[in-house]
């Protein structure tokens, strides 16, 4: 007897169906085999399968058992065919029938309970997009799969509560439809702005950056509180929009970093990954392509503490995600195209020591190891850095004892009203564009959205001689400009905004002798 | 000794014949020889054909019936099967089981195990 | 490799017996035999001349104060000569020439080598603007311990005097005012905080007797400039907003940071930040290593 179950195959954030054709004969010697190009996880289903069946105290037919995954030819990767191909022999066996429109999904543990499977929210997108009204996930999933609305999500604890199902003795209720509430939840930082003394000037990038969607570099001593500054970001960051949120969910789950029983994300992702990193994990990739961390941190911060401690091959890796905002990952057999717009948070050393400039400590590197050091980084990828700032270390006890110092920080809470209002006004802005934020705009978009006077064009231009700016950097300080304008909900930017994002040019260059 | 292991054999196959028979299964051929092999026994059980390999053992000390059973055997078992099925134009479900007997030394038995559907 | 062949044609050699052998270098004890140069020799260059030297490790404080005295002083038509090592070395051959002034670079290695080699821009535009690349060694020879010292005497022995900015114990910038005592020429030294480790080399000169620099006019005294005008145009105070006058009050007590400034001042770092961007348009002030100072 043949049953056909419907499940879906997924390659990077893309899903097509496969047809799971379960075929149990009743002649020849027993066997179970799985045909259509099922990757060592999809043949290791026959093990979990066989074996779930047994534990839920179903007789596992001793009979020849043909599974074919259909369209044969495409590469099946994963372990949520388990599903399917079990609902394919138990249907067979029971002679029961199977609900119309339904897909399966989800891996099997071996004891029959289904276990939570990456990839759950790709599947009911699919079943959406081709009007496929059920779909039966585990229940750890369930919440995941609940984000897409107009599919009815089942969840399944197990085999039997699935047969039981089938034989109509018990009822199914779907899982409830999982909206994004609007509620103020700003993602949880480890720092709150009012706890970081002094720095005010960083502070203020990291303002500028949250609101406008710069990349941000960070150049101090060690001690100085970049890493501190840096973690606190997340507390200001707006939370995430409705089409956002699902770019985001959509990411972690077929990463498989997506927690059992979660739902929708609504905090912005802020990932920060070591300087050993290799470049497929930075930037995605493998036979089958994954996202790299540039994909996670999509909406997010990509945060990249000791900056030039990264290999440079890995580093200008970043130059295309960082210019479009999604990268494509090809490989002989697939490929696919991941999201990869975030924020680039960069923190480094102004010298192998680590001591330049530092009042209290002397810097032991000669000229050249300063130089050899700054070099590591290449121009191109400090080009697509909005925002330089210098950190100097802080005398944190004497800023400690200064109680009317202190009253005037402001929390991490008041910063982000600020930025919530920043970004509003870019969102009306950029209503008829495709992007989202200030730093995003391409040379058009500041030809039409960035007005100034001629007393701001005179003022850059003289500051592009005095300061030595690349033509690159001319734009970026406008797009600066126009993002402190819009914290100041301004709809021009004038001289002190120009004036202002001026601090923030690139320095490096202009160091080395 | 030959001649003694082939008596034990004999033995344990007589003991598994009506260890099958009391388990309702219909006896249909015992010590079956094809070109190549033997097949100790054919039975039927509801309308699944059962190939039966019986492995005898006089105590364990130098290893159980089970572990005799290898690769190479189960391989041997399943070509003496399918040469039987294509001789006699069988076309229903079939399958092979072993059945294990340990002897006490006065050849009572210690204990019988049926291990059905071996090849899956 | 084509840019050394390209000066390669213009190298020439200055014999100790010749004319044009600089007449001071001739007054000390050894005078080197034969001088390797590049660019054009031209013995007025040497007519007045000050030994700039102090630390490779140079802080920002000497980094100003050797930018602002020799600019002064080379624009008052001194030829500086320095060692080429990066630190004040390089500062002072970069100071002259902003200045438009000369400047003599007396290599411890042959000419032909570039030492530090990353200053190669410096070497030409030494060459550029009318300086001069001198040694004692021939072609490609290497720098070594013992070539520094030597090149050390060289740089005392062509100028009248010679000026130490920072400079720590026991450094090269010594061995340079030993032989300037040495050759009876004036020695002056640059005092710097108590608290640097390199001023106590500088310090320690004044101690025993060198004089001390507190402005320009202090050395252009001794090569008999009394009443050169400095280009300096006074602060316009009145015409100052009322936000910029207070950070320049506050930049001339002692140089600072944004952050700082933000902080005494009470005023947000983005106010402070917009007003320091356009008073360094305005050369009101300039920014070293995060710190502003006043111009």
């Amino acid at each position: 007897m043949l049953i056909k179950v419907s499940s879906v195959s997924n390659s990077g954030l893309k899903s097509i169906g496969i047809d799971v054709e379960v075929n149990v004969a009743n002649r020849g010697l027993p066997a179970f085999e799985i045909v259509g190009l099922p990757s060592k996880a999809v043949d290791e289903s026959k093990q979990r399968v066989r074996t779930a069946i047994v534990n839920s105290n179903i007789e596992f037919p001793a009979r020849r058992i043909t599974v074919n995954l259909a369209p044969a030819d495409v590469p099946k990767e994963g372990s949520f065919y388990d599903l399917p191909i079990a609902v394919g022999i138990l249907t067979s066996v029971i002679g029961c029938k199977l609900p119309e429109e339904s897909l399966f999904f989800g891996e099997l543990s071996l004891d029959g309970t289904l276990r939570h499977t990456k990839g759950a929210l790709l599947l009911s997108l699919f079943a959406r997009e081709k009007g496929i009204r059920n779909i039966f996930v585990p229940r750890a999933s369930a919440n995941e799969a609940a984000i897409v609305k107009g599919v009815n999500v089942y969840p399944i604890e197990n085999v039997s509560q699935l047969l039981s199902y089938f034989m109509g003795e018990i009822e199914l209720k779907p899982a409830e439809y999982q909206e994004g509430k609007d509620d103020w939840i700003s993602t949880q930082a480890e720092f709150d702005m009012a706890e970081i003394l002094g720095q005010e000037q960083a502070k203020r990038a990291i303002e500028i950056s949250a609101s406008g969607g710069h990349n941000l570099l960070m150049i101090g001593s060690p001690g100085s509180g970049k890493t501190m500054l840096a973690r606190a970001l997340p507390g200001i960051l707006p939370t995430l929009r409705e089409e956002e949120s699902l770019e985001v969910t959509k990411i972690y789950s077929v990463s498989g970093y997506f927690p059992p029983e979660g739902s929708l994300i609504k905090t912005r992702p802020f990932r920060a990954p070591h300087h050993t990193i290799s470049q497929v994990g930075l930037i995605g990739g493998g036979p089958r392509p994954q996202p790299g961390e540039v994909s996670l941190a999509h909406r997010g911060v990509l945060f990249l503490d000791e900056f030039s401690e990264f290999p440079r091959s890995v580093l200008e890796a970043l130059r295309q995600p960082m210019e479009d905002g999604y990268l494509t990952i090809s490989r002989s057999r697939e490929r696919a195209n991941f999201p990869a717009r975030f924020i680039l948070i960069a923190s480094a050393n102004p010298c192998p020591c680590g001591y330049l400039y530092h009042s209290k400590r002397q810097c032991l590197c000669t000229q050249r190891e300063i130089e050899k050091y700054r070099k590591r980084v290449s121009g191109p990828i400090l080009d697509r850095i909005d925002l330089h700032v210098e950190v100097p270390v802080v005398d944190i006890k004497e800023l400690a004892k200064d109680r009317r110092f202190k009253d005037r920080l402001e929390s991490s809470a008041q910063i982000y009203r600020r930025v919530m209002k920043a970004r509003e006004i870019q969102k009306n802005r950029f209503i008829d564009e495709k992007i989202h934020t200030n730093a995003e705009m391409k040379n058009r978009h500041i030809k039409k959205y960035c007005n100034f006077s001629k007393e701001v064009k005179q003022l850059l231009q003289q500051a592009g001689v005095s300061f030595q700016l690349s033509a690159r950097s001319y734009y970026k300080m406008i797009k600066v400009s126009r993002t402190i304008a819009d914290l100041e909900a301004s709809q021009d930017i004038t001289v002190s905004h120009m004036a202002e994002a001026l601090q923030y040019r690139p320095r490096i260059q202009e160091r080395v002798m | 000794m030959k001649t003694k292991n082939l008596e034990i054999g004999r033995l344990g196959e007589a003991i598994a014949k009506r260890y099958l028979q009391d388990n309702r299964y219909t006896i249909v051929a015992q010590n079956y020889k094809t070109k190549y092999a033997e097949i100790d026994l054919i039975v039927r059980h509801k309308d699944i054909l059962v190939f039966v390999e019986v492995r005898t053992r006089i105590g364990e000390r130098f290893g159980t019936p089970e572990e005799s059973i290898n690769r190479k055997k189960i391989n041997k078992l399943i070509k003496n099967a399918r040469g039987y099925v294509a001789g006699k134009r069988y076309n229903k479900g079939y399958r092979i089981d072993v059945v294990c007997i340990v002897l006490d030394e006065n050849k009572k038995v210690k204990r019988i195990d049926h291990y059905r559907n071996i090849t899956f | 490799m084509t840019e050394i062949l390209k000066y390669k044609s213009t190298r020439n050699i200055v014999k100790s017996n010749s004319l044009e052998y600089p007449w001071l270098l001739k007054e000390i004890d050894h005078p080197p035999g034969k001088l390797y140069y590049k660019g054009s020799w031209n013995s007025e260059i040497f007519e007045k001349c000050l030994a700039v030297v102090g630390s490779r490790r140079m802080t920002n404080y000497g980094k100003c104060i050797t930018n602002k005295l020799v600019s002064e002083i080379a624009g008052a038509g001194i030829t500086i000569v320095s060692g080429f090592m990066y630190g004040v070395d390089a500062t002072a051959h970069k100071a002259a020439l902003e200045a438009g002034g000369r400047t003599i670079a007396v290599m411890p290695c042959g000419i032909e080598v570039i030492h530090p080699e990353y200053q190669e821009t410096l070497y030409k535009e030494i060459l550029e603007n009318n300086g001069l690349i001198i040694s004692e060694f021939e072609g490609t020879f290497p720098p070594a311990l013992w070539t520094y010292p030597r090149r050390n005497r060289i740089i005392a022995g062509l100028s009248l005097a010679t000026m130490v900015i920072e400079a720590g114990e026991k450094s090269g910038s010594l061995i340079t005012a030993g032989f300037a005592r040495k050759y009876k020429r004036e020695l002056f030294a640059v005092p710097g905080p108590l608290t640097s480790t390199l001023s106590k080399g500088t310090l320690q000169l004044i101690k025993e007797g060198a004089s001390m620099v507190t402005s320009a006019k202090d050395v252009l005294a001794t090569y008999g400039i009394t009443n050169h005008k400095f280009s300096e145009c006074p602060l316009q105070f009145s015409k100052l907003s009322k936000l910029e006058q207070t950070i320049i009050k506050k930049l001339q007590q002692e140089p600072m940071e944004i952050d700082t400034l933000s902080r005494l001042l009470e005023i947000s770092a983005s106010e402070i930040g917009s007003a320091l961007s356009l008073m360094q348009l305005k050369s009101l002030l300039f920014e070293e290593d995060g710190k502003y100072y006043v111009n």
